[in-house]
């Protein structure tokens, strides 16, 4: 098809541009290991004095937040690029190029551009992940990597959604940076355990901001093996996030008029 | 022949948010915006066909882009019906964006930090155009633009010149038959223009495509176009081939005489047209277009000229009258020089 | 002795930052909205156990809502205007008018700053209300002055450290690896992840010899009355202190930046 020869197009041509153009790559990368570290300790000093958090163990978080992270360094190295470039398109009008390709625009500009420092990054959560496995003697069925898998690039699907349907706005609000970072910040809070959330709360962050769902329900199901009723939630955020963030871009592409007149 | 573009009616208005000064208008301007509409577009109609170069006219802020915009299917315009190459461009189907192409003036597509060529790799799987017909299009464009040793040069270390024959290319690459420009040249040295120009009218001519052309160079517009669209305020003034519209707003030429021998006065030759020069042995007059042949044959028999060239008034010059005329609330009969 | 334009520069800041930055007040909300969920991990944790690191339940959630709006004013960080005047030139400008940079950005920064401070009381008040009886408020005076006090002294701290990472553009032309360090470590450092008393002995014992933690984790700690009488005075004096050598260490680095500067030809 012809979107996945783009995709393996496009993925080349960052890759050769990322050669070309004078990125550091020991900064990019070891931003991310530092937060990453900064995590682990955090996680790691609330362990030291107390033994759970809600009746998760130490081994347990530790393996959520290489789940959580693993969900945000693939959207931020496969989709956040495009994403975060969308306000400044729309204000330069520069937008009108991708907007002429014989090409899904949501597609296009999503996938224009890819990170790869942040791809690489994924070592750091990866070796936690597998680390965590190991300590929590987890064995994973083929079946259940598969479904596990599912999950994670179901949350990136979600996490993506979200993103798109906040950036957005920018074809009517200016100052969507502001907002955009809210929910950047929301969502890097991803790492804690579900159980902290009860009630009301639980329900807003698992339908209205699906924190919850991109890291615990993955984590979840790796450690418990099952996920039951909670397939609902993920199917219900995949889609509907999607839709509304479809939506919304297309709606804002009507109103959108281009740098100048 | 077929219309590769039709226009009916089309009607585009802004809402431009006012915005009043202060801590005040500020605060306002959060809760209780107000707007005010900026008619751009106002029931214009024209039809292009096939093969054609038409030139759009007009001051900024008059529509023009507005226009193209719409046309390519970037705007979706409030009233109006609109198609190209049969297609309604809004629709934006694919086998409608594969047919169009659009040249925007200072927006450049191409990849910064890439050659040209990775950019052009990837329009190819963008259009879907089968390799041999990108090869052999991309081999002909190359060579006719001369910059056959800048492909895989990276397009940051390219001269502006050099990059906007590339960003040419790349909206040639899946031969387009309708192109849509808006301020091409804008920015370039006289020369790159000039070159620019070429080239647009040489592909023009080998794919018989239709043009577009928005731009207030009249240069452009000279060169590229055989029929001039005027848009002021949103509205069409005239429409017509560039002579008609020299002859509709500025039905005058002006007629140069060299003497070999100098003639004392000059108000001799007012009875004829208005004196533009005199120096003696040179006069400038400008003459009613319609008389000009008359007049002229008066003068060469009754004085020793040497010399006579005829000159059109510029295409600047009339435009300006045009408007200006519009703006004077008059329909725009009886312009004057 | 001149104070009187570099009151009229904090005023004009802070005229700017109310009326126009709007958005920098969203951005404070944006900060302090996450503080929700941080408020209800501290819960969680505190389920099982009354005093985890030497503080209770209310003490914990008292010290991240009030290290959320005391960061915004004491932490701090590479200044955008100082950075861009010294790497576009428009420093000389300033060095041609009889002024001092550093009180004149001192003015300009704290001028900006204190629309914050009162916005930001602002915002976390519904997360005190949030926490209801949990949200601590000492009722002794002397607590109270000390805790303003050791504000006031780690904004001046706080400043300096911002002007002295903001020099290092002199000699970088790329701001980042410093961004890095005050972005992440810094923040760290000063307590806003967590109270420092949940660290390991030894890394609690290092850190207490960095200037940092006096910019956040020591006032509240006045505020939470975890500190005796004797401890907050000698807090007081190790920021005089540090308020000192950052006045050395600024002006030894600002003359070293400056020869750079004029010799680049700015």
């Amino acid at each position: 098809m012809k979107y996945v020869r783009l995709v393996r197009l496009l993925l080349k041509q960052n890759f050769l541009r990322e050669l070309n153009f004078r990125g550091n790559f020991f900064l990019a990368v070891g931003t991310n290991a530092l937060w990453f570290l900064i995590a682990i300790i955090f996680f790691g000093a609330i362990y030291l004095q107390s033994p759970s958090i809600g009746g998760w163990s130490m081994d347990e978080t530790l393996m959520l937040l290489s789940v959580s992270e693993i969900v945000h360094l693939l959207y931020k190295g496969l989709l956040g690029k495009g994403v975060s470039r969308i306000p400044d398109l729309v204000r330069t009008g520069r937008l009108d190029h991708l907007l002429l390709k014989p090409v899904d625009s949501q597609f296009l500009v999503s996938f224009y551009r890819v990170d790869y420092y942040s791809l690489i990054s994924l070592i750091f959560p990866l070796a936690l992940f597998f680390r965590s496995l190991e300590r929590l003697t987890i064995s994973l069925t083929f079946g259940q990597m598969f479904a596990a898998l599912a999950l994670i690039f179901g949350s990136v699907f979600i996490l993506y959604s979200v993103s798109l349907f906040i950036v957005s706005l920018s074809f009517w609000l200016t100052q969507v940076y502001a907002l955009h970072a809210l929910f950047q910040e929301v969502f890097s809070l991803s790492n804690y355990p579900e159980s902290i959330y009860s009630g009301l709360l639980r329900i807003a962050f698992t339908f209205v901001f699906p924190i919850v769902i991109i890291a615990n329900y993955p984590a979840s199901f790796i450690l418990h093996k099952h996920i039951g009723v909670l397939w609902l939630p993920v199917l219900f955020a995949v889609c509907v996030w999607g839709l509304l963030a479809r939506r919304l871009w297309f709606y804002g592409l009507r109103h959108y008029s281009g740098a100048s007149s | 022949m077929n219309a590769a573009i039709e226009v009916e009616n089309l009607t585009k208005t802004y809402r431009v948010p006012i915005r009043r000064p202060g801590l005040k208008g500020a605060i306002k301007h959060l809760f209780a915006r107000q707007y005010r509409n900026v008619v751009a577009l106002d029931r214009i109609s024209f039809t292009v066909q096939q093969g054609a170069a038409v030139g759009y006219l007009g001051p900024n802020g008059a529509g023009k882009t507005t226009t193209l915009k719409v046309l390519s299917g970037l705007l979706h315009p409030d009233e109006g019906r609109i198609r190209v190459l049969g297609f309604d461009p809004w629709r934006h189907e694919e086998a409608f964006k594969k047919r169009i192409g659009f040249v925007m003036g200072q927006k450049g597509q191409l990849w910064w930090d890439l050659p040209a060529h990775d950019s052009f790799e990837l329009l190819r799987e963008m259009y879907e155009i089968p390799s041999r017909r990108f090869l052999s299009t991309l081999q002909e464009l190359v060579e006719r633009f001369s910059v056959k040793d800048l492909l895989y040069v990276p397009v940051r270390n390219l001269s502006l010149g050099e990059r906007m024959k590339m960003e040419l290319i790349a909206i040639l690459l899946h031969e387009p038959q309708v192109l849509f420009l808006d301020e091409p040249t804008i920015g370039l040295d006289v020369m790159a223009q000039h070159e620019i120009r070429l080239l647009l009218k040489d592909y023009q001519k080998r794919h018989g495509a239709t043009l577009l052309l928005a731009s207030h160079y009249m240069r452009d517009v000279e060169d590229l176009c055989d029929r001039i669209l005027l848009i002021h305020q949103g509205n069409i003034l005239f429409d017509g081939s560039i002579d008609e519209i020299k002859k509709h707003y500025v039905p005058f030429k002006k007629v140069s005489f060299t003497l070999s021998r100098p003639v004392e006065s000059e108000e001799v030759f007012s009875q004829w047209g208005e004196v533009q020069e005199y120096s003696g042995s040179q006069v400038t007059l400008t003459v009613a277009e319609h008389k000009v042949t008359q007049i002229m044959q008066l003068i060469v028999t009754r004085f020793p000229v040497v010399g006579v060239s005829v000159q059109d008034p510029s295409l600047e010059e009339v435009i300006r009258v045009a408007f200006s005329t519009f703006d004077n609330g008059q329909g725009g009969r009886d312009g004057v020089a | 002795m001149g104070w009187r334009k570099y009151f009229l520069v904090a005023r004009l800041s802070m005229r700017e930052a109310s009326a126009y930055r709007v958005n920098h007040v969203v951005s404070f909300i944006v900060v302090a909205a996450p503080l929700i969920i941080v408020l209800l991990l501290w819960e969680t944790i505190y389920d099982q156990q009354q005093k985890i690191a030497g503080l209770t339940r209310s003490q914990v959630l008292t010290y991240f809502i009030l290290t959320r709006w005391l960061f915004e004013l004491t932490g701090p960080a590479v200044w955008w205007e100082i950075t861009s005047d010294i790497r576009d030139g428009t420093l000389a400008a300033h060095l041609l008018r009889p002024e001092d940079y550093q009180a004149y950005q001192f003015a300009s920064i704290i001028g900006a700053k204190l629309p914050y401070a009162v916005v930001g009381l602002i915002v976390i008040f519904p997360f005190a209300l949030f926490i209801g009886e949990a949200f601590l408020i000492p009722d002794s005076g002397l607590v109270w002055g000390g805790f303003l006090l050791s504000i006031a002294l780690a904004m001046m701290m706080g400043y300096l450290f911002t002007y002295l990472f903001s020099l290092t553009a002199f000699w970088l032309e790329e701001g980042r690896g410093v961004e890095l360090l005050a972005d992440i470590a810094i923040p760290f450092a000063m307590g806003s992840m967590l109270p420092l008393s949940f660290l390991p002995d030894a890394w609690e014992k290092f850190l207490s010899y960095l200037p940092f933690q006096y910019l956040l984790y020591f006032p509240v700690n006045i505020y939470l009355e975890k500190l005796t009488r004797e401890q907050v005075l000698l807090g007081l004096a190790v920021q005089i202190i540090w308020i000192g050598a950052l006045l050395l260490i600024n002006k030894v680095v600002w003359d070293m930046g400056l020869r750079r500067f004029s010799a680049v030809g700015g």
